[in-house]
């Protein structure tokens, strides 16, 4: 009895480990925690500012999530905002937090998968808001390209998208545009639509750029890449079918009535052939 | 002069045959040509577009507005085939093909504002002719 009750204690438990360890895997892993279907809407202006009299930014998804620290598993995580909407050529990307002490050299950035695969080996791309003397007189802002090798983070030649930032108190916008479905650029990953994509929000600080060094924290997202929206028809062409409609059903109204005509001529005569 | 008279009995059930007959194609052609005219204005109202309390609201009622689109046009036409079929059958001539594809391209011709309704009018216009096929196959054996 007593052997029973032990193995059915050391049963239980293994499965409390299993969920304990699984939840924190979720929570602490690089696993995608939201998965996105952006917005079509205007394009916002790549400033750091989010211009509320404008409508800007109105249309994107807005999630709230946490980046996490890899190595640490007690993190307790920065609290992002992530807006995320699109248009028939980019893809706007904006990460807003609070921080009382934020980094001088603090740096966002968003590595972009090949595929929707999270595997390291598959971020390919990425795109950096690198702040140097943030807060400071000599405040500097570089937005930076990179491609991925084996984790290793080579500048490209030709920089592609648009970043940029804005400090205001404790608050720090960031905002990203990243081409989308015409970018020829080998060293950048071709966004299709109706394509699904990860991406690696990375938070962290460094002065050398000599990146991966200084990512702090890190969180991914799914991003499904969506179809412009099918133009709605001309005016003039739904006029036209209305029309058409309209003498259809006047065509068949009529044949309609001249055929009724007939079956009273028809009665009429079998009525006179029956007499 | 005949000396036997004819069994006016007889005669007149041979009469009475073919007027019966007739009464009844009669009633046929009228009550399908009711329903067939019935048929054509609610298509009318809903595939012109008169009305669209169904339109765009969400799929659901999207599935009602094309089903009612749908089955407006081929009851109209499945109607109207009865009623053309036994009105040529009152006047001695049988239906030809003529007269089916001029009918089949009007009922499509009513679709013009809606490929989704056009496919199913479509698909369902091929169902009713090969049903009133068999129909008359069996009939004739």
């Amino acid at each position: 009895m007593k052997k029973l009750i032990s193995n059915v204690l050391i049963i239980l438990i293994l499965i409390f480990h299993l969920i304990f360890t699984f939840n924190l895997l979720l929570i602490c892993g690089n696993a995608a925690t939201e998965e996105i279907d952006p917005e079509f809407g205007n394009a916002p202006v790549i400033d750091g500012y989010i211009n509320k009299t404008n409508n800007e930014w109105n249309e994107a998804k807005k999630v709230q999530f946490n980046l996490y620290s890899n190595e640490s598993t007690t993190d307790i995580g920065l609290p992002i905002s992530l807006w995320i909407m699109q248009n028939d050529s980019n893809l706007y990307i904006s990460v807003q937090f609070d921080l009382i002490s934020h980094n001088t050299r603090e740096f966002i950035g968003i590595l972009i998968s090949k595929s929707s695969s999270e595997s390291t080996e598959d971020f390919f791309d990425a795109k950096i808001v690198q702040f140097s003397d943030l807060g400071g007189n000599n405040e500097k802002l570089e937005y930076l390209d990179y491609n991925l090798k084996d984790d290793v983070f080579i500048e490209d030649q030709k920089a592609n998208g648009e970043g940029f930032a804005q400090l205001e108190d404790i608050s720090i916008i960031y905002e990203f545009k990243i081409p989308l479905n015409n970018s020829e650029d080998k060293e950048d990953i071709f966004l299709d639509y109706g394509e699904s994509y990860s991406f690696k929000i990375i938070y962290g600080a460094t002065s050398s750029h000599s990146y991966p060094a200084g990512i702090l924290k890190s969180s991914i997202v799914l991003i499904n890449i969506q179809y412009p929206p099918v133009p709605p028809l001309p005016p003039i062409y739904d006029l036209v079918l209305l029309i058409l409609s309209i003498i259809i059903f006047s065509v068949l109204g009529a044949l309609f009535g001249f055929y009724v005509y007939n079956i009273f001529i028809l009665k009429k005569k079998v009525a006179r052939i029956n007499i | 002069m005949p000396k036997f008279k004819k069994s006016p009995k007889k005669s007149q059930k041979l009469e009475q045959k073919p007027s019966f007959n007739e009464d009844f194609m009669f009633k046929s052609v009228k009550i399908s040509t009711i329903l067939g005219g019935i048929f054509l204005i609610i298509s009318f109202f809903f595939n012109i577009g008169i009305i669209t309390i169904f339109m765009n609201r969400d799929v659901f009622w999207d599935v009602i507005d094309v089903s009612i689109k749908v089955s407006s046009i081929l009851l109209c036409f499945f109607f109207m085939m009865i009623s053309i079929g036994n009105y040529k059958d009152l006047t001695g001539k049988p239906s030809d093909w003529k007269m089916i594809l001029l009918l089949f391209s009007l009922s499509l011709a009513q679709t013009i504002r809606n490929l989704v309704v056009f496919l199913f009018t479509l698909l369902g216009l091929v169902l009713i002719i090969i049903y009133l096929y068999f129909i008359k196959e069996n009939l004739n054996k």
